[in-house]
């Protein structure tokens, strides 16, 4: 029987890419600016529909693998997609589409045609990297998009050239980024030289110590200091691109000096580093795994759930000081990676791990939309007055409802007010401490939450406080201001929706992260079908 | 003793040697562009090793991993797949160095800009950004 694997699971990364490669020549030739804009907002759409399709369909028939080029999985490339990564993709997609549209109004101040298209072949070079390390079931594979995705966010970084700040940001993130790469590719060979083996679910069955029938072999050498030594390197190198405590120096000059809608992307990229460390930590390497010998596992979560906490405490208390309303975003993104690293660590006391994945990855949505939300909404109120310094923009929030508005409801979700989602995701990770009887963590919590309020009532000040400036009415960009309103609304119908069917579905995307049969069946039928033995 | 073992660990050893080496300089020197040099010797230092791990020893010497007759007559291929390297780490090295490449243009490029605007690539006198 031959079996033809259905072409939309693996058309987004290539779609993407290739159009990316396009479209700087596409500028030889076309000089309007409102095309480029159609272009990739179109694209952007595409994509998101696609995902949508992907999402619906794994949800309605299980894990789904895609062969990559037709080859057979543990020899070439395969797309493994479960409830996870279809959910963390969807959002992705929805975020670059909405950030896609917005940008169009932050773009309004270039004349020449050439510059959109050089922007906009960032954006969907970062778009494919995005898509594609969530998607992949390859752990090569997810090196490549990666890299992908980085470069296309130094690029953006970079991308005020003649901007000193911005160049300066761009060479810190770049060199502290690449240096982890290359470690991880070196992690990607060990994790081979040990395994013979760089499929994910191939991992996820020879950690388990089930080598039957599979193609690729058993294992080689001194595996298992190899593995303990390419999975250091790996966790290293994803809480950094997740800027987890250590390594968050980068984010803040990142993500302030980088345009306001690429801004809105570093959270979708944090969500992406974040997504590896839980496929790695729970579905190849999870707690029934060669790694939960000698403690391996529990330690490196300790070492989470310890940086998380302090990362939460030190977000919050940076934020209070700043001045500038995207570096204290930044350093907010900061407070709340802590609170998701916190929920992942919890997960190593027993019994409490399904709802401790549940809060993190509730968290984590709740997170990438209020904050990208924000970064959204900041692109009509900055081109006001074009300061970005929190006093210079109090009051203007008044202005602009639509803006005002998503402004207020993202900021009530990052802290935490009952009937919006950030609410229950916070309270979550509290219960899920509770009852793991780690007082300390719940404590944690909460005096985290209370520090980030001083750094959240100045974005608040936005709004609600006294305008400087009297005279002209600024005038509402639709185009920003729009995408900024779903995602307010999409912050309350999740916390509304949460009793009535929303947590069944959170159940599930958190179970599939743990529960490894379902992922490996999948590659296992797929590679007994071509190989029969 | 004998000379291959000796040859192979002394390359090994070399590796990690340079690995410490190149970090040194990427974190050490003052200089952007001492800190991208060290950056190419770090990367290329990795692929070394990552080909390095596809290595096995065969008697008498190992083979590049392609099948010279074709059709490959049943005796050629026992001995290709007893005496031939791993593939695959090589393949994995060749997508790694056109990363290295595109990687390097960004450096090369932002390395430029930072020369035009502030007259120096000494990282001390770069600090615009505070906090």
């Amino acid at each position: 029987m031959m079996v033809v694997p259905d072409i939309t699971y693996g058309l987004i990364p290539p779609m993407l890419i290739s159009f990316s490669f396009i479209t700087p020549l596409l500028s030889l030739m076309i000089k309007s600016r409102r095309f480029f804009i159609v272009y990739a907002s179109t694209l952007g759409f595409l994509t998101f529909m696609l995902s949508l399709l992907v999402a619906i369909n794994v949800f309605r028939e299980g894990v789904v693998i895609y062969p990559f080029g037709g080859w057979p999985p543990p020899i070439g490339i395969a797309y493994i997609i479960d409830k996870l990564n279809a959910t963390i993709a969807l959002l992705a997609a929805l975020i670059f589409l909405l950030s896609i549209i917005s940008s169009s109004i932050y773009l309004g101040f270039y004349q020449k045609a050439s510059t959109l298209a050089y922007f906009y072949t960032i954006v969907l070079a970062i778009f494919a990297g995005a898509i594609g390390s969530l998607y992949t079931g390859d752990i090569f594979n997810l090196f490549v998009m990666m890299e992908v995705m980085c470069i296309g966010l130094y690029t953006a970084v970079a991308f005020h050239r003649s901007k000193a700040e911005a160049i300066e940001a761009a060479i810190k993130y770049s060199f502290v980024s690449i240096i982890a790469l290359v470690l991880y590719l070196f992690a990607t060979i060990l994790f081979y030289s040990g395994f013979q083996t760089l499929n994910m679910a191939d991992l996820a069955l020879k950690a388990r110590g089930s080598i039957d029938g599979l193609i690729s072999g058993g294992f080689f050498g001194n595996y298992f200091v190899d593995l303990i030594f390419a999975l250091a390197l790996t966790i290293w190198v994803f809480t950094l691109e997740s800027a987890l405590v250590p390594n968050h120096f980068w984010l803040p000059d990142a993500i302030s000096e980088a345009p306001t809608p690429i801004s809105a992307i570093f959270p979708v990229a944090e969500s992406v580093a974040i997504y590896v460390v839980i496929r790695y930590m729970f579905t190849i390497f999870g707690p029934n795994s060669i790694i939960a010998e000698g403690h391996v596992r529990n330690t490196i979560l300790l070492f989470l759930l310890i940086l998380g906490s302090i990362a939460s405490i030190i977000g919050g208390i940076m934020m209070a000081v700043q001045r500038d309303v995207k570096r204290l975003l930044g350093y907010s993104s900061i407070s709340h990676i802590g609170f998701i690293y916190m929920a992942i660590g919890l997960a190593l006391f027993t019994g409490v791990m399904h709802r401790a994945l549940i809060a993190s990855v509730f968290h984590m949505i709740n997170y990438v939309i209020s904050s990208s939300l924000l970064f959204i909404s900041l692109i009509s109120i900055e081109k006001i007055t074009g300061s970005r310094n929190v006093d210079a923009l109090a009051g203007l929030g008044r202005f602009l409802p639509l803006a005002g508005f998503s402004i207020v409801i993202g900021v009530l979700n990052l802290i935490g007010i009952p009937p919006l989602a950030g609410f229950y995701s916070k309270f979550m990770i509290y219960q899920v401490a509770l009852e793991a009887s780690q007082p300390i963590v719940a404590a944690i919590t909460i005096v985290a939450t209370a520090i980030t309020l001083m750094g959240y009532m100045k974005l608040l000040y936005i709004v609600f406080g006294k305008p400087s400036m009297g005279g002209e009415k600024p005038r509402e960009h639709l185009a920003a201001s729009i995408p900024a309103l779903i995602l307010a609304l999409i912050c309350v119908v999740l916390g509304l929706s949460l009793t009535v069917g929303f947590i069944n579905i959170l159940e599930d995307v958190a179970a599939s992260a743990y529960s490894y049969e379902p992922y490996v069946r999948v590659f296992y039928d797929y590679m007994k079908m071509l190989f029969p033995r | 003793m004998e000379v291959e073992p000796f040859l192979f660990n002394i390359v090994v050893l070399s590796l990690f040697v340079n690995i410490a080496m190149s970090l040194y300089g990427v974190f050490v020197r003052p200089s952007l562009i001492k800190k991208i040099i060290s950056l190419t010797i770090f990367s290329d230092t990795i692929n070394t090793l990552v080909i390095v791990v596809g290595f096995r020893h065969a008697i008498p010497n190992p083979i590049p991993p392609v099948v010279i007759e074709i059709p490959p007559p049943p005796q050629y291929l026992r001995q290709f797949v007893l005496q031939a390297v791993d593939p695959l780490p090589q393949a994995l090295v060749l997508t790694a160095i056109v990363i290295g490449l595109a990687v390097l243009l960004f450096l090369m490029f932002t390395t430029l800009q930072i020369y035009r605007i502030y007259g120096t690539t000494d990282v001390r006198k770069i600090s615009r950004l505070r906090g």
